[in-house]
């Protein structure tokens, strides 16, 4: 089943001699469960492509249509609301509000929904993450690694249907890369979820179902894996 | 947490340190209206009793009112209260001697008793000031002047009985009646009945003279003395001052009263209920521009640490929008921290707004060493409605800052949060301009810092902005009180406590035995002699100020190529008591050179009256610089019509706005040339001198000096003495209370600018904490940090301090105009002393606001402070 398409996606920043297209007509479809790891150089557009599919930016021109709905025909609200229900977000720099501890951190969305929190799943999900005993813990008082598994633990905390990963490894090193990797594709698997992710690292593209490769803002490759 | 509302208290406990400054701006800000408020109320409060009891607790005084009409006046709505009075026909104290009246001038007969009859309420609602004894409370009680007992036969004291003839004045055998406190050694006295009276009590008259003729008498008048037939002077205090003029004519209407009513105007313009209604709606725009300027201010001030405060936390809320708050969502989290601020800050605010002025009062207080005597009158009025308004302005100007910021915090694009780290709030930055100038003075921090002003525009303006409203207010509030005092809304009263004069006769001066006895007097500190001569000036037109010309043209007529002959000058000179305010006035003399060189102080600022604008003029005739020379000359002026006047020449010396002994304007176009006794034995040839100014030390016992003057006076009738001295000592307490107030007010305005500096200042700095410790980890020394910090403080300040001087001025000269419609014009000039004094204060406590800051980023461990997150 598709969840996410792309029809003739642009971006481009400034305007005349110093335009610039980010993105030119871009053109994808991915499935549900999928995970799709999206390569390629600096400046190529990578990050532009997945801030567009999450709602968090706004294309030049082009469709995103994610569970069959044009989410940039969706009000400012709207918007708020399917980022917080569908897509989850996790950044090469964490991005944690520094005030919350990290079960707080994790929480966030729901709270924002006006939801009450199931105990439960977030019990089992700080279990997942390895965080049981790092609660309480404000991000400043966490190593890298652990907050990159509390900025997970916020994407994975509405059980989004995406989740979309800008290099989150990227600051860190290869025994935490692999553990962030590994629980990201387990939360995937567990909840049948599409992983797309950004990332210089081959041994992580290699492991993904798909690579999709950008230049120049552009897909020059879409291979499936394993195949 | 159980609620994403909580996240404003996360935010609030987090980042104390940023949330600890939004409420000090807030603060400050509520501290400043209810400052002020206090303030007003206190200072409004002083000068009511001060009216009353000057003039009496009444708004309207209805004269000659039939006896029968005085119970229905006072059952009328909106009276409160209701005093008569009637005015006695004179009595006879004394005969007059035969000595006394040998001397010249105009001298009565006998010197009479101005009886008052007060009923009860008239007794309170008008001050007497008792020097012994009660009030009286029956018929034919009787309190007087406490010297008529010196002129009263027999040791009288209290309690014993006198018998006076009542009767009228004429005015020489005619039956004409002699106009009130009229003299003339014509006028006759015919005698009508003799009343008696008890004495029960002395009275402390305002003025004394040796030559008195009139003392005052109060005695008691019952109600069931009045008569239907008999008219009175009732005053009639209302319930409130509102609206008197309607509800008074209102009342003479309703009992068919025809006498024009007479209001208590010094009262009623406390109240803002004046007959002179421009007065009235210039005092009105004089408080409307005021409240505004403090309320921008104040809103200034808070929306300012609010806009900081969202600011540096775009990227958070940019975040939070990620994971999928709403604007609306952000929107209420700020809103509610402005309310959980609102709700530390105002009630701290009123409280400081109160200490301040009890502050500033009691500093005062214990600097000047007799200052309590004077002050117990002086108190700090805690005003609920004041506290109320304050509270209310500040909610308000909490919500409209935070509006702003709430709003752009909402609008932030999510965007904004993944493109920076979390730890760096985004920055539009552009490219500036290379500061060239300063690196060339100041080297690499120079330029650093010349950026660092440039690159941010946003905080740039807010800091900018911030000082120049402490700026601005600083210089239109000293401005403003300087300019009372200038148009004499404070009368310091002279400096003397009593005058003694040769009236007439054959003496043309005192000798210099007596000035040395005199002056030797036990409780004497100085003694003024008086000398003054009329000197003709030689003036050319073009010195001769234009707005003058135009209202005392009369004096400038007499001309020749372009030469005026100014008749009305004087010159003067006070004596070795005046030297050391003159050697203060002096402008790059001493008084070495005032003598060689004939110098003189010169004093040509005039208080004038502009009939045809129907408004005082202050004005100066003469635009002299000091250095000019003037030539004059001491002919009388019908010699000097015979021409080649014999001239003269003096050098100005020093030049003063007003004269020494009155601390007062010249008046009539008169032009006063202090100078030196030598000078001016130098140039009149003269020493001759008939006045002398007595000066008691603070709190000396007058009574040694008093018995000298009394002696000598009767002794001979030539001299005369005026004792002034409860006169004076009221006006110069009056005067100092409204100094303490002014200049307190300007303390406060002055304490809550620089802590809005001090808190902008280390506020931008403190936030910035982790880019100097980036600076120090590639290289950048101690010193070249603080260089930095003191060049960007300094930058600060010198751009704050040109725009705040341009404004401040602007708003100095908007007010001059106000003053101008209030009746009183007087030439603006850009306030340079109040400039300077607010920028050097300025670029000061920006330096000394980067001094905690900065001693904060030099510890510490610099890796720290590059990864801490604020």
């Amino acid at each position: 089943m598709e969840v996410v398409r792309t029809i003739d996606l642009c971006k481009s920043y400034g305007t005349g001699a110093i335009k610039i297209d980010a993105l030119k007509e871009v053109n994808l479809s991915i499935k549900q469960g999928e995970f799709v790891a999206v390569v390629g150089p600096s400046g190529s557009g990578k990050s532009t492509l997945l801030h567009l599919l999450g709602g968090v930016d706004r294309p030049s021109a082009g469709k995103v249509v994610i569970d069959g709905m044009d989410i940039y025909q969706l009000n400012e609200k709207e918007l708020a609301i399917f980022r917080r229900r569908k897509v989850g977000f996790v950044f090469q720099f964490y991005n944690l509000i520094p005030v919350l501890t990290a079960e707080e951190n994790i929480t966030l969305p729901i709270l924002l929904d006006r939801k009450k929190i199931n105990t439960n799943y977030i019990k089992e999900l700080l279990d997942i993450l390895g965080l049981q005993q790092r609660r309480h813990h404000l991000p400043a008082e966490l190593s890298g690694g652990q907050q990159q598994r509390v900025s997970i633990g916020r994407a994975l905390a509405y059980k989004p249907a995406i989740i979309l990963a800008d290099e989150p490894t990227g600051n860190l090193d290869s025994k935490n890369s692999k553990e962030i990797i590994d629980l990201l594709k387990l939360s995937v698997k567990k909840y049948h979820q599409t992983l797309i992710i950004i990332t210089h690292d081959l041994a992580i593209a290699s492991q993904a179902d798909r690579v999709i490769t950008i230049e120049d803002g552009m897909i020059v490759q879409d291979e499936v894996m394993g195949a | 947490m159980n609620s994403y509302g909580q996240l404003t208290s996360r935010y609030l406990k987090g980042q104390w340190k940023r949330a600890f400054l939004t409420v000090i701006g807030i603060i400050l800000s509520v501290a400043l209206i209810t400052g002020i408020g206090t303030m007003v109320v206190s200072f409004r409060e002083y000068e009511i009793n001060k009216a009353i009891t000057d003039t009496g607790d009444y708004h309207v005084l209805y004269p000659e009112v039939p006896g029968a009409l005085i119970p229905k006046i006072k059952n009328s709505v909106g009276v409160s209260r209701v005093g008569v009075i009637i005015n006695e026909k004179d009595l006879v104290i004394s005969k007059v001697s035969a000595l006394e009246r040998s001397a010249s001038g105009e001298i009565p007969p006998y010197r009479y008793l101005k009886l008052k009859s007060y009923d009860r309420n008239s007794l309170k609602m008008f001050s007497v000031f008792l020097k012994e004894g009660r009030l009286p409370q029956k018929p034919g009680e009787l309190v007087l002047d406490y010297w008529v007992l010196d002129y009263l036969p027999g040791a009288l004291k209290l309690g014993d009985q006198i018998k006076l003839a009542s009767g009228v004045r004429y005015a020489g055998n005619s039956d004409r009646p002699m106009e009130e406190y009229k003299l003339s050694s014509e006028e006759t006295f015919q005698q009508e009945t003799e009343k008696e009276f008890t004495i029960v009590g002395l009275i402390t008259p305002r003025f004394e003279s040796s030559h008195n003729y009139f003392a005052n008498g109060i005695t008691f008048l019952g109600h069931q003395q009045l008569t239907s037939k008999e008219t009175y002077n009732v005053y009639v205090r209302l319930t409130s001052a509102r609206g008197v003029q309607e509800r008074a004519e209102a009342i003479a209407q309703a009992f068919g009263l025809n006498h024009p009513i007479k209001y208590n105007n010094q009262l009623l313009r406390l109240s803002a209920q004046d007959q002179d209604s421009s007065l009235n709606q210039a005092l009105t725009m004089v408080a409307i521009f005021f409240t505004l300027l403090v309320i921008v201010c104040a809103v200034a001030v808070i929306y300012n640490a609010f806009h900081i405060s969202v600011v540096e936390r775009v990227s958070q809320f940019g975040l939070l929008r990620c994971v999928g708050a709403t604007p609306g969502q952000i929107h209420r989290i700020v809103l509610k921290e402005a309310g959980i601020l609102s709700l530390s800050g105002i009630p701290l605010g009123l409280v400081f707004g109160v200490l301040a002025m009890k502050l500033v009062i009691y500093l005062i207080n214990s600097l000047g060493a007799n200052a309590l005597v004077f002050l117990k009158d002086l108190q700090v009025e805690v005003s609920l409605p004041v506290l109320l308004l304050s509270s209310l302005l500040g909610l308000v100007t909490v919500y409209l800052s935070a509006m702003g910021p709430a709003k752009q915090a909402a609008k932030i694009s999510p965007l904004e949060a993944i493109r920076n780290t979390g730890s760096d709030q985004k920055e539009a930055f552009k490219k500036v301009k290379q500061a060239r100038l300063l690196q060339w003075i100041f080297g690499i921090e120079g330029q650093i810092a010349g950026k660092n002003l440039r690159r941010k525009k946003k905080r740039f303006q807010i800091t900018v902005f911030s000082m120049i409203i402490s700026i601005v207010l600083y210089i239109v509030f000293s401005y403003f009180f300087n300019s009372l005092f200038r148009i004499g809304a404070v009368e310091g009263g002279v400096d003397a406590d009593f005058l003694l004069s040769i009236k007439k006769g054959e003496q043309t001066s005192f000798s210099a035995e007596q000035y040395v006895e005199i002056k030797n007097l036990p409780g004497v500190e100085y003694v003024y002699k008086n000398k003054s001569t009329d000197v003709a000036l030689r003036v050319s037109e073009k010195k001769v100020n234009p707005r003058f010309a135009e209202l005392k043209g009369e004096l400038l007529e007499k001309k020749e190529a372009g030469i005026i002959l100014y008749p009305a000058g004087k010159l003067l000179s006070y004596g070795e008591a005046l030297l050391p305010k003159i050697e203060e006035t002096l402008q790059g003399y001493d008084l070495a050179a005032m003598n060689q060189q004939n110098g003189i102080i010169l004093i040509s600022t005039n208080m004038l009256y502009d009939s045809v604008g129907k408004k005082r003029v202050i004005v100066e005739a003469f635009d002299y610089q000091v250095g000019d020379e003037i030539q004059l000359s001491i002919q009388r002026s019908d010699e000097l019509e015979k021409g080649n006047p014999q001239l003269m020449t003096v050098k100005v010396m020093g030049i003063s706005e007003n004269t020494f002994l009155d601390d007062g304007y010249t008046e009539d176009g008169q032009v006063y040339l202090f100078t030196t006794d030598y000078v001016y034995q130098k140039l009149t040839g003269n020493q001759d001198y008939r006045q002398m100014a007595i000066r008691l030390e603070e709190n000396a016992d007058p009574e040694a000096v008093v018995k000298y003057l009394k002696n000598l006076t009767v002794q001979n009738p030539s001299y005369e003495y005026l004792d002034i001295s409860n006169y004076v000592e009221k006006l110069r307490n009056a005067a100092l209370t409204t100094k303490i107030f002014f200049y307190g007010f300007i303390a406060v305005v002055a304490l809550i600018g620089s802590l809005n500096i001090i808190n902008t200042i280390s506020t931008n700095l403190i936030l910035r904490s982790r880019e100097f410790a980036m600076l120090k980890a590639i290289g950048m020394t101690q010193a070249g940090i603080n260089k930095l910090v003191c060049l960007e403080s300094t930058l600060y300040g010198l751009i704050a301090a040109i725009y705040g001087g341009i404004i401040g001025s602007a708003f100095t000269y908007l007010l001059s105009k106000i003053i101008t419609q209030a009746g009183i014009e007087y030439t603006w000039g850009i306030p340079w002393s109040q400039i300077l004094t607010a920028v050097l204060g300025a670029i000061l406590l920006a330096l000394f606001s980067g001094y905690i800051p900065l001693k904060r980023i030099n510890q510490g461990v610099m890796i720290e402070k590059i990864r801490i997150e604020e």
